[in-house]
Parts: C-alpha cells; sequence; structure tokens
C-alpha cells in the first residue's frame, strides 16, 4: 500500500493515516522528487514540467519495491498522478485511493474545476514576483522549535519546506494539468475521497471524476478543507477501510 | 506599560473591563476559530481593518479572507503545518479587506488541543505588516537587480577573448569565466593543471607555488594538450589581492590562448635566422668565388706555360678538376643565398621530365619504382635546363634516401589553380612514402649544410640549392613531412608562355 503526498508538504501528511494500514500491508511512504528529504539533484524542470515526470516514478518505485500490485492513496495532485501511473503500468495496481482529486483546476465551458484561468493567472504570477516573502514566511519554520530543537528540526526540515524555485514549479505543473481524458482508462476499483467544503477540489469535481471512472465510489466526507488525512484521520482511515474490505 | 496595567497586575486580578478592552483594541488582530478553520470571534481591531462586522465574519473560513496565493497556500501548506507542529509563526498573508483592498499581514496560530490530543479551537493573531512588505518588496526588488547585473557582468565575462579566474590565498581556483574552462578543454576549472603537457607542468607548478608563497605576481606561459585537440600555448597572469591587514587573501587573473602568438613569434625568428645565414653564405661564397676565379685563371696561364712538360701537366689537370668542383660548390652556395643568376632559358616543364625517365631510372632504379604524373601541358617555366635537372635529381635522391627499403616515388607536375585560383603558377613535386621529418628537422632542412645523412654521403647542399633556384626562378620551395608517413617536397615555379 502506497501513499503519496500532494503539493505543498511531504510524506508526514500521512503520518496519522499511514500506521493505520501496517498491520495488514506492507505500507510505503515517499517524497516526490523536490520534496521533503528527496535528493533534490535529481529534480529538473524539464523531467517535472509535466505530471507525467511524478507518474513515472511512481512506476519505477513500484517496480524496483518488486511488491506486486499495489494499492495506490494519493492526496491531491498526486490523485492525478496515481491515475497516470497506474494507465502507464496497469499491471502494477490494484485499487487507488483518491483524496481530494482534481483532473483539471480551471474551468472550463461546462467543466467547473473551482478556479478561473485568472485566479491560476494570479496564483503563479503571485509566486513568480513574491517568493520572497514566502520564504520570509517559512524561515521560523525552518529554524525549527526552540524548547525541543532536535524534534523541530527532524519535523519542519523535511515538512513544508520547498526551494521556491521548485515550489513555483510544482504549483505551474499542478494548477495548468489538464488530465480530463485520462480518467475514462481508469479500469481498476477506485474509491473518491471528498471533503464538503475545499476550495483546492469542490465537490462537484469529485462528482466529475466518479461519472469518468467506470469503477469508482465516491465518499463524501464530513471534513473540511483540502487535507482529510490530517484533519479527519479516523473519517480517512475508515472510509479507505470500508473500501477495501468490499 | 502603562501604571494602571501595573496597578492591576500588582493587585494579582486584571479588571474584566480592562481585559475586554485589550482584547478588543489590541495592537494586533485576533481571531479565535474551530479546528475546522471557522471564525468563531474576532476582535474590533480585526474588525475595522477587514470592514467587515462580527456577524458577517462568524461561520466563516479564515483562508475565505485571503487572496487566491494566500487561499491555496494556507490550505497546501499552513493548515497543515499547523495539524502537524500545533502552531505555526510569521506567516506572511494578503488579507482581503471588505473594499476589495489587500491588507498584507504576518500570521501567528495555535492549536489548543484537549487531554487527548483531539484540537478544541484555534488561537490566530494578525500583524499588520505593510510597511515590512514595502521593506520586503524593495529587498527583493534590489536582489533582483543585483542578480541582473550580476548576470550582465558574468555574460560579459563569458564574451570576453581572455579566460577570467579567482583564486583562494592557497591558489586554487574558486571562481572562473566560461571561457577559461573553454580555452582548458575541460569541465571544471580546478583541472587546468591536469591537461598542461608534461615538460611544462612541473615548471609551472613550481613558479605558481613560489608566487603564492612570495604573495607575487605570477606569469607563465604553457602548452595545453587535451585528448585528441591540438596543443595550445596558454599564457596566464595574476596579481595577487591583499586583504585590509596586508595579508593575502587571493589572485585574480587572466588567461589567454597565445598559440597564434608563438607560432608567429618562431616564424619570425626562422625568417631572421634565414636572411642572416643567406647573407653569411653568400658574403663568403662570393669572396671564395672571386679567388677561385683567379686560382683557375693562373692554372689555364700555367697550363699553357708549361705545354712542354707533360710530367706536370698530369698533377695540374688534378688541380683544374678539384678547383671546378670547389667552384661548382661554391655556385651552389651563390644560388641558395640569392647572389647568384643562371641563363634564362625557356623550358617546357612536361616535355623535359619525360626526357629524365630514363636518366632518373638508371640512376636510383635499383630498389625504387618511379611514377611520373605530368600534368601541366604546355606549361614553360624561366629555368635553366642543367638547373632543373640537377634540382630535380636532389630532390628524388633525397626521397631514395628517405626510403632504404625501396618504395614507389612520385615525380609530378600540376596547375596550382586549385589552390590560387589563377593559372600562373606551376607546381612540381616530388613524393615518398619514406621516414619523413620531424618538425625540428624539417625547420632546418633547407639550411645549408644541414644533413641527416650520415658523415660522407652528403654535404647538406641538395635541398638550400633547391630552395635558391625556386626563389631565383621568383617562386618558392614549400615543404611538408611527417614522421613516418613520408615527404612532399613542390617546386612552386611562375609559369611562363613561349610567346612571352
Amino acid at each position: 500500500m502506497i501513499f503519496a503526498h500532494g503539493f505543498g508538504c511531504d510524506q508526514n501528511m500521512w503520518r496519522l493515516v499511514a500506521p493505520e494500514f501496517a498491520k495488514d500491508f506492507r505500507v510505503v511512504l515517499f517524497d516526490h522528487v523536490g520534496a521533503g528529504k528527496s535528493d533534490l539533484n535529481a529534480w529538473s524542470p524539464e523531467k517535472y514540467a509535466s505530471l507525467n515526470g511524478y507518474a513515472e516514478d511512481v512506476v519505477e518505485l513500484l517496480r524496483e519495491l518488486d511488491a506486486g500490485e499495489a494499492i495506490f492513496v494519493g492526496h491531491s495532485v498526486s490523485a492525478m498522478i496515481g491515475v497516470l501511473a497506474a494507465r502507464a503500468a496497469p499491471e502494477l495496481f490494484s485499487r487507488l485511493v483518491l483524496v481530494g482529486p482534481s483532473p483539471r483546476y480551471i474551468d472550463d465551458e461546462d467543466y467547473a474545476g473551482g478556479f478561473s484561468a485568472a485566479q491560476i493567472e494570479e496564483l503563479l504570477e503571485f509566486l513568480d514576483s513574491n517568493h520572497m516573502g514566502w520564504s520570509v514566511a517559512m524561515a521560523p519554520v525552518i529554524m525549527g522549535n526552540p524548547d525541543q530543537p532536535e524534534l523541530g528540526e527532524e519535523l519542519t526540515n523535511s515538512f513544508c519546506r520547498t526551494d521556491p524555485e521548485i515550489a513555483r514549479h510544482f504549483a505551474r505543473t499542478t494548477f495548468m494539468s489538464d488530465n480530463r481524458a485520462d480518467l475514462r482508462d481508469v479500469a481498476i476499483p477506485t474509491l473518491i475521497l471528498q471533503c464538503r467544503e475545499d476550495v483546492i477540489a469542490p465537490q462537484a469535481v469529485g462528482e466529475y471524476v466518479n461519472r469518468q471512472i467506470p469503477a469508482s465510489e465516491l465518499v463524501i466526507l464530513d471534513a473540511t478543507g483540502h487535507c482529510p488525512n490530517l484533519s479527519a484521520p479516523e473519517e480517512t482511515t475508515a472510509a479507505i477501510h470500508k473500501f477495501l474490505a468490499t | 506599560m502603562s501604571s494602571s496595567e501595573q496597578t492591576a497586575r500588582s493587585g494579582g486580578e486584571f479588571d474584566v473591563e480592562e481585559l475586554q478592552d485589550l482584547y478588543e483594541h489590541a495592537p494586533c488582530g485576533y481571531l479565535s476559530l474551530e479546528p475546522d478553520g471557522c471564525i468563531d470571534r474576532v476582535n474590533t481591531t480585526f474588525l475595522n481593518w477587514i470592514g467587515h462586522s462580527q456577524e458577517a465574519l462568524h461561520g466563516r473560513r479564515f483562508q475565505n479572507l485571503l487572496n487566491i496565493a494566500g487561499k491555496i497556500y494556507f490550505e497546501t501548506h499552513f493548515a497543515p503545518l499547523l495539524r502537524l507542529q500545533g502552531y505555526f509563526d510569521e506567516v506572511a498573508l494578503d488579507l482581503v479587506a471588505k473594499d476589495g483592498s489587500l491588507i498584507p499581514v504576518l500570521v501567528n496560530a495555535v492549536e489548543k488541543c484537549d487531554a487527548d490530543g483531539k484540537p478544541v479551537f484555534i488561537r490566530v493573531t494578525v500583524f499588520n505588516a505593510t510597511s515590512r512588505r514595502l521593506y520586503e518588496r524593495e529587498l527583493l526588488a534590489t536582489r533582483n537587480q543585483l542578480d541582473a547585473t550580476n548576470k550582465e557582468l558574468r555574460a560579459f565575462y563569458d564574451t570576453l577573448p581572455v579566460g577570467i579566474f579567482r583564486t583562494d590565498a592557497s591558489g586554487g581556483i574558486v571562481e572562473s569565466s566560461r571561457r577559461f574552462c573553454s580555452l582548458f578543454g575541460i569541465d571544471r576549472a580546478d583541472e587546468w593543471q591536469s591537461v598542461i603537457v608534461d615538460d611544462d607542468r612541473l615548471s609551472t607548478t613550481r613558479e605558481l607555488t613560489r608566487a603564492v608563497l612570495d604573495g607575487a605576481p605570477f606569469q607563465g606561459r604553457f602548452r595545453v594538450a587535451n585528448g585528441d585537440a591540438l596543443t595550445r600555448h596558454i599564457e596566464m597572469k595574476a596579481v595577487p589581492i591583499r586583504g585590509t591587514q596586508g595579508d593575502l587573501s587571493a589572485f585574480v587573473g587572466v588567461v589567454e590562448d597565445v598559440t597564434e602568438q608563438v607560432f608567429a613569434e618562431a616564424q619570425r625568428l626562422q625568417i631572421d635566422r634565414d636572411a642572416a645565414t643567406r647573407q653569411l653564405t653568400g658574403g663568403l661564397a662570393h669572396n671564395l668565388n672571386n679567388i677561385l676565379m683567379v686560382v683557375m685563371g693562373n692554372i689555364e696561364i700555367l697550363e699553357e706555360d708549361l705545354a712542354d712538360r707533360p710530367a706536370l701537366r698530369q698533377t695540374l689537370s688534378a688541380s683544374l678538376v678539384a678547383t671546378e668542383r670547389a667552384a661548382a660548390l661554391v655556385n651552389r652556395l651563390l644560388i641558395y643565398s640569392g647572389y647568384s643568376t643562371f641563363r634564362d632559358e625557356v623550358l617546357e616543364v612536361d616535355q623535359y621530365l619525360t626526357k629524365m625517365e630514363k636518366t632518373v631510372s638508371d640512376q636510383f632504379g635499383a630498389l625504387h619504382k618511379f611514377t611520373w604524373d605530368l600534368c601541366a601541358h604546355a606549361a614553360c617555366v624561366e629555368l635553366d635546363a642543367d638547373v632543373l635537372t640537377e634540382a630535380i635529381t636532389e630532390l628524388v635522391s633525397n626521397a631514395v634516401n628517405a626510403t632504404p627499403a625501396g618504395g614507389t616515388i612520385q615525380i609530378s607536375t600540376r596547375w596550382s589553380e586549385q589552390e590560387t585560383g589563377d593559372w600562373s603558377t606551376i607546381v612540381v613535386s616530388v613524393t615518398d612514402t619514406g621516414t619523413g621529418m620531424a618538425q625540428e628537422t624539417m625547420a632546418k632542412a633547407r639550411e645549408p649544410f644541414f644533413t641527416t645523412r650520415e658523415v660522407g654521403q652528403g654535404m647538406g647542399l641538395g635541398l638550400s640549392f633547391v630552395d635558391g633556384i625556386s626563389r631565383i626562378a621568383g617562386g618558392e620551395l614549400r615543404m611538408s613531412s611527417e614522421t613516418g608517413k613520408g615527404t612532399i617536397a613542390e617546386m612552386h615555379l611562375p609559369a611562363k608562355w613561349i610567346s612571352d
């Protein structure tokens, strides 16, 4: 069972959920290249200009683990990375769990992605012109917890710390992606976990994903926000357990 | 701290009204949120900033008050951070006020949990950061400008024809322009010493070490050979940089490719040397020639006078033969030095060489085969026939000597229009596939009395003669050779037409 984190943070996003499955499964956690404790030298703007670059890494990882068919749990943008990986190497996947997936963030004719093109442009422009504001914002976080310097170091250094250049690039790759056409090719049982009030992936998007993936099941969580894996770990865990039991 | 606050504290109790006022009008915004981020209550300071009423904000999520980038970053970065760490500090965000204006703020948040670790509520303080944001923007603009200037400067350095470098106090390269690496043909600047040719490396390293120890300027020339690339001559100059205490802190310097310069200098030296040799040879030969003329004249007179003494005549004619040989030798030296001319005769080269085929085969044909590749039909040169015969014989003799095991020697003629684009020059060449010559031998090959043959095998006047007659005829002798591959000797001669 492999857990993939989304845009923003690293594998710590799963720390309240993943241990619940360690009894029944071999649990694999990883940081995408460019995030957390990954080797930043392996990052290249060319490879990671599309989500396929990240999906290739997932396929490579599973091949290397040689663990047979995996249950892939992806949060946020990693939900779509899982869809792409399962499409590229179906033999490596048995089930998909998509937490707050969005195949396209920008509205398009009848499709409501939750953001207008202008809003995403504003986000990207903001990141381009204002990264110093962000790095200032992150500085005390990186410095850690003064009472428990080791804990602070361990926790904050591997969490939400991203090179501003890489963060900008990942934001662009994520928010400009359009993988709607890839959903139809998902042929394995898929669970879609959707929060009630999610600014990043609204409920309508979850419903759209549900309609497009033939063998999919949509569960609306009582949780709000974009990270039920942190804000409502019990509910999230229960929903995944239930899906795996069927 | 005001005196009333002190009074309150010393009393051990805060006045409720005073606390109320502290909450509502504190110099920072204050928000209480539900664990899911919904606003429960905010203070007056915050309401004044944002322009909304308490009722309008109640139940709204805090992130909904942010601009779009803030919303996304709050969801993807700061909300998770708060859950994982229990707090976040000094997060830079922009609030959107009711009138649509942006309020730059710094936000701190603490999550309060119950005994089981379940979040109960979140406290948020908001500080106005308008001036600070302006200051950050100034910093950012300055940094961007600095980056741009650096990039420009870097681009300028990279376009310079010289490589630029800076070292630390011990002489190790710490920074260099792209040209530095390309001059050496290396990827990393600190590899530069590894591509210096062995003969030059030790002396360069030694001088550099001395410069570092003395804190003195360094200047050196060395050759660089990298893989199959041609050997280049590089000149390096560096000056020491001293810190405020006068201690050596760095060297800055330039490297330049001086290969062309080195070749030009070598060529100029060679030309000077050739001219000097010719002058000396010519002067000597000219005076010797005058003396020989006197000797020969006297021998002729004596021959007549001693007609009746046959015993002495034999000695006399032996003297005459020896003197004539000396005269021929001196004549060659005169030709080499340009002091002599020869009889003008217009020769049709191909026709004349055809006549030479048999003579050459008879003279040299024991181990060697000769191919005659005559392609300058009807071309004529202004040259004495005997002189041409002698020149060809000398060149063929050299070629034969260079191929002691035997082989094929090619004698050819052609128009040089391929090289020069005109029909005014004809090339007579002799090519062998023999031992060839090293660069140093080539440089001296046409000097008089220079020979690589064993003592008694030749005087070393052959090529100087051919060189001389080519020049006198208005042309030149060109040679190319490669050790182990063979030699090509070409007489480039101006073409004459019979009607000229």
